[in-house]
């Protein structure tokens, strides 16, 4: 992650899980994103699912997952320490 | 990757995700930009997406970005050193071809004969620039109510080219980012492809609005999506030559293109066509 002030932020899959924070894998991505897109990837426009799984294959994509975190600005804070 | 980026802008004909120049190009701000992946301004219109979506879009983007100068995603400001238009990088940009002809666009009042220019041009950076700037220009074109056909020799040469898969040379790409050099090869030449099948959805969109034959030819963007679940670009092709090009052709033939050019011939010999000049198309147009 990249600040306003240019500084780099990073964390790690783990630091984020033990604040409950969802990972959706690369791979997982991938097989979500076919056609119209499966389960929470569903969209109505088949050509932007596909774009969005072409991008996840070509810059090697991954999501953190803040839907059931209380407060994701705190929970932020927490888990990205400057590079 | 930063679809609100510069680089994904229709107005910067010489980079495209992995394709492309170090640097960018802005037609609308005539300004090299530095830093392209990291860049925006409230003019902006995704590459990645068909012209309804990509202005839909656009109308929430320009809500948080100024029109009148690039600025940075990250904080809404401009930075100087993001963009440059001082006659010694200008000159060194224009010992490159493509973005010779790129920096020429509207400036020199020479539009549809800079996307001409790039259309004779071999390799996949002039396509590139020929469709992203040549989408704009039609886009302007309508806005003006001008006709759809207004992009009609745009269309053809892509048409023409359609079932052709480009070659993307290591000297074409910006980045590998995550993947192999071979396979970021194969996915650019996908984007550029898809490129091209989003130029021709603007152009059966536009023609649907004035009621063409050709506007009855579903989206070819999302067909491609249903059809293929790999970006395998032999299937790509194969699709393309057994399920696109003869949809096109039946609402489009050769003979339908002649008596269309010589329609638009005799108008302009008239002077009674609509035509739009390289201030509407590259400077001063709204963006509706």
């Amino acid at each position: 992650m990249i600040t306003s002030n240019g500084a780099v932020w990073e964390t790690l899959v783990k630091v984020a899980k033990e604040e409950s924070i969802g990972h959706i894998s690369r791979t997982e991505l991938l097989s979500l994103m076919k056609g119209n897109g499966k389960g929470n990837a569903k969209w109505l426009n088949p050509f932007e699912v596909m774009q969005a799984r072409r991008y996840v294959e070509q810059w090697g994509e991954h999501l953190l997952d803040f839907r059931k975190v209380e407060s994701p600005a705190e929970a932020t804070k927490k888990i990205f320490s400057r590079s | 990757m930063k679809l609100q980026s510069c680089q994904n802008c229709w107005f910067n004909g010489l980079q495209y995700g992995a394709l492309g120049l170090p640097v960018g190009y802005c037609s609308r701000h005539q300004k090299i930009l530095n830093i392209a992946d990291g860049t925006t301004c409230g003019l902006h219109l995704r590459k990645d997406l068909t012209v309804l979506r990509a202005k839909e879009v656009s109308e929430i983007h320009k809500k948080h970005y100024s029109a009148e100068y690039v600025s940075r995603i990250v904080d809404g400001k401009h930075h100087v050193n993001d963009v440059s238009d001082s006659e010694n990088d200008i000159t060194h940009l224009r010992k490159d071809s493509v973005a010779d002809a790129v920096t020429d666009y509207g400036e020199l009042g020479s539009t549809i004969e800079s996307l001409a220019q790039l259309k004779a041009m071999p390799g996949a950076r002039a396509e590139l620039a020929m469709l992203s700037l040549g989408r704009g220009y039609i886009n302007n074109c309508i806005s003006k109510n001008g006709k759809w056909t207004s992009g009609l020799h745009l269309y053809w040469w892509s048409r023409r080219r359609l079932t052709e898969i480009p070659e993307i040379k290591v000297e074409n790409l910006r980045s590998v980012g995550a993947t192999q050099l071979s396979r970021q090869s194969d996915l650019t030449a996908w984007s550029l492809i898809m490129l091209r099948l989003t130029f021709i959805d603007d152009m059966t969109i536009y023609a649907n609005q004035q009621n063409d034959p050709l506007g009855k030819v579903k989206s070819l963007t999302e067909q491609a999506a249903l059809a293929l679940d790999s970006f395998n670009l032999r299937a790509l092709s194969k699709w393309l030559n057994s399920e696109a090009a003869p949809q096109l052709d039946a609402r489009l033939s050769v003979a339908r293109y002649a008596e269309l050019a010589n329609e638009l011939h005799a108008e302009r010999e008239g002077a009674a066509a609509q035509q739009c000049t390289p201030a509407d198309s590259a400077n001063a147009a709204p963006l509706s």
